[in-house]
């Protein structure tokens, strides 16, 4: 571990700054608000009208398969970003070198495409 | 011991401790909640001994995607909570418990560590290849010249889990439920 | 003359404040501004009425009066919610907001008791890409709103908008890919110090925009999308699907969605800003220069420097606030994009562009850098 201090320390700070102020937030509401519930004020909100079913019900699996997408696009992003921070060591072998990995990627994303996996209906 | 050692430890008994709560949580959601606080705590560590680089890949793609998956799947799914109950348990379960919580001692020792060293045959640190410049600039030099393979192997491996994706969600030939 | 130590944490603990004091400012002001530029493009006034001590300043009174009303209104939390995460989703949403803002450069540095102290709160080895890092965490606050509070609408809403913004992520993080690429670094400050100093063509400022003017296109888009912003704010727009995931939301909780938002809104048109278009240094004035003027004019360098950071914070706010107006402008001009739309926009248009985007100018960069292979 470095001597010097670490550059996480005021990362640290800020997170515990922020829940304080948002925690105190909360709790100024919590504390000076008047408190009078009643069953139509915790109810389900539907526009007013009575509730249908619950809320537990499956859902499409395309926001699944967004998901998925997103993870493996990501990942590629970060190796993109590690190859762009170091472009002038790498010379054009980098830029194959991604080249190569970046087209592999694309075949999939084409493959996606025509699979209309990223069509929402 | 310095403010940074006795940070690191912190860190590291706060992460054992939340990995013990995730893993008896009855809600699948709290359980996901805890394995993010922990990947940002493991984040952490890894950014006190000064791996920059897997301490925001960490966050960007585990906490910020791998999770988003496993809440999403859970949203999904939606299962009320009396369909998720636990079972009684069985003697395999708890061989299977004391075996994982010996390997974990057994890896946090020396010794482990060293049995893993020469199975594995790691041979030891090498001096980082652009001196005097930052960690992401060293893993990238590394990365992109002495492990070029594996790197274009990962390729290929995400090809793999994108067809798998969605081979998995669109079994009925295109037609997919509406939201 | 200080323990180096107690130095550090003293600086360190000073420039989060001034981060976090610019976040939780720019809220207020924005509700304000948010309602008076709605009221200029839809020819009324707008709130104006109320004042301090008889002086209506504008309407300049209106967030402060919302926000007391904001706290002393009933904070409720529905029988049906799941307690602990309906209390923190908000919270995630406002702390992902505050954390960010502390990752922009405030100011190049300042030297006290000849230390040089850096004006960036949190310059990590990765630059930058601790604020993709911080907005990755902030999707968890919609989605966990949506599902905490059991109402099937909220839970849709709250998985659409976590959808989005995911992914346009992937849109954002690779237009920035150019940037680093033409400037060889992912350390913002040493972006900024890159764009002054010299000019492009004899009379243009060194800005990222004249080097990646695709990128920066492709970043405000995708920066609109990431903050629930509209043209994209379907997953909170009325009419839709009642408020999206803010469906069962009230009084300090609704406002700390808010407060998240519009740090989040600061934090992205901070980085654009730093990125593309030169962050706190003036155009034709670069900081090196405004110091010699100083020093030459007999006023010391300490207290150069002293001086120079509230111009240059001063410039970086102005320069935001460019930004904050475009995004209330979009917001009344444009009509909103229907879901569907919303999605094949950021996976088959806007994906495709930046990742084009960046094969252009990796292939360009590399011939200007090593020559032709």
């Amino acid at each position: 571990m470095s001597a010097s201090p670490s550059p996480y320390l005021p990362i640290l700070f800020a997170v515990v700054a922020g829940l304080l102020v948002v925690g105190g937030a909360t709790a100024a509401s919590f504390l000076l608000g008047p408190k009078k519930p009643n069953d139509a004020k915790l109810d389900v909100y539907e526009c007013g009208v009575p509730v249908v079913g619950t809320a537990r019900q499956r859902l499409s699996v395309k926001f699944y398969l967004t998901a998925i997408l997103f993870i493996l696009f990501d990942i590629e992003t970060v190796f993109l970003y590690l190859w762009a921070s170091a472009f002038d060591f790498l010379g054009w072998f980098g830029v194959v070198e991604v080249g190569l990995f970046a087209s592999t990627l694309l075949l999939g994303y084409v493959y996606i495409l025509k699979r209309g996996a990223l069509t929402w209906d | 011991m310095g403010f940074q050692e006795i940070v690191f430890f912190v860190m590291g008994i706060l992460a054992v401790a939340l990995g013990g709560c995730l893993a008896t949580r009855r809600n699948p959601v709290s359980a996901a909640m805890l394995l993010i606080s922990l990947m940002v705590v493991l984040a952490g560590m890894y950014g006190m001994l000064d791996a920059h680089f897997a301490a925001v890949a960490q966050i960007i793609v585990y906490a910020g995607a791998i999770m988003v998956v496993f809440i999403f799947v859970m949203m999904l799914l939606n299962l009320p909570p009396e369909e998720l109950r636990f079972g009684t348990l069985t003697v395999g379960e708890i061989i299977l418990t004391i075996a994982g919580i010996g390997v974990a001692v057994a890896l946090g020792t020396k010794v482990g560590q060293g049995y893993l060293v020469s199975a594995l045959q790691l041979s030891e640190a090498r001096a980082p290849l652009l001196p005097e410049t930052e960690n992401l600039r060293n893993v990238a030099a590394t990365m992109f010249t002495d492990y070029l393979w594996s790197f274009e192997l990962i390729s290929f491996l995400i090809l793999a889990a994108v067809i798998g994706a969605v081979v998995i969600s669109k079994r009925r030939h295109g037609h997919a439920e509406s939201a | 003359m200080l323990n180096p130590m107690l130095f550090d944490l003293i600086a360190m603990v000073l420039k989060v404040a001034v981060a976090l004091l610019i976040a939780l400012q720019v809220a207020p002001i924005m509700v304000w501004v948010e309602r008076r530029q709605a009221a200029m493009i839809q020819r009324r006034v707008g709130p104006n009425r109320v004042g301090l001590f008889g002086f209506r300043m504008f309407g300049l009174g209106q967030p402060l009066a919302d926000t007391i009303k904001l706290i002393f209104k009933e904070d409720f939390v529905p029988k049906q919610a799941n307690k602990v995460f309906y209390v923190m989703a908000p919270m995630i949403t406002g702390l992902a907001g505050l954390v960010a803002i502390v990752g922009l450069p405030l100011g190049s540095y300042v030297e006290v008791f000849g230390t040089r102290v850096n004006l960036q709160p949190v310059e990590l080895n990765a630059g930058f890409l601790y604020l993709f890092a911080v907005s990755a965490l902030g999707v968890y606050g919609a989605a966990l709103a949506g599902w905490s509070s059991n109402n099937k609408y909220a839970l849709l809403g709250g998985l659409r908008a976590s959808a989005q913004m995911v992914s346009y992520e992937i849109a954002m993080g690779m237009s920035l890919l150019p940037i680093v690429i033409i400037f060889g670094t992912l350390n913002m400050q040493d972006i900024i110090a890159a764009q002054s100093g010299h000019l492009l063509f004899g009379f243009l400022p060194a800005w990222g925009v004249f080097y990646a003017p695709v990128s920066m296109c492709i970043f405000v888009v995708c920066m609109f999308a990431e903050t629930n912003r509209l043209p994209f704010d379907l997953a909170e727009g009325e009419a839709e699907l009642v408020a999206g995931f803010l469906t069962e939301y009230g009084s300090m909780r609704w406002s700390l969605f808010f407060l998240g938002e519009y740090a989040m809104m600061t934090t992205l048109s901070g980085l654009a800003v730093c990125l593309f278009f030169g962050g706190y240094e003036i155009p034709w004035l670069p900081q090196t220069r405004i110091l010699e003027l100083l020093t030459g004019a007999g006023l010391g360098r300490e207290l150069a420097l002293w001086v120079m950071f509230p111009l240059g914070l001063g410039v970086l706010l102005g320069k935001i606030a460019v930004f904050m107006f475009l995004f209330v402008q979009a917001r009344f001009t444009l009509p909103r994009f229907r879901y569907d739309q919303l999605m094949d926009l950021g996976w088959k248009i806007m994906f495709p562009f930046a990742l084009a985007n960046l094969v252009v100018s990796a292939v360009w960069a590399a011939i200007a850098k090593f020559g032709l292979p």
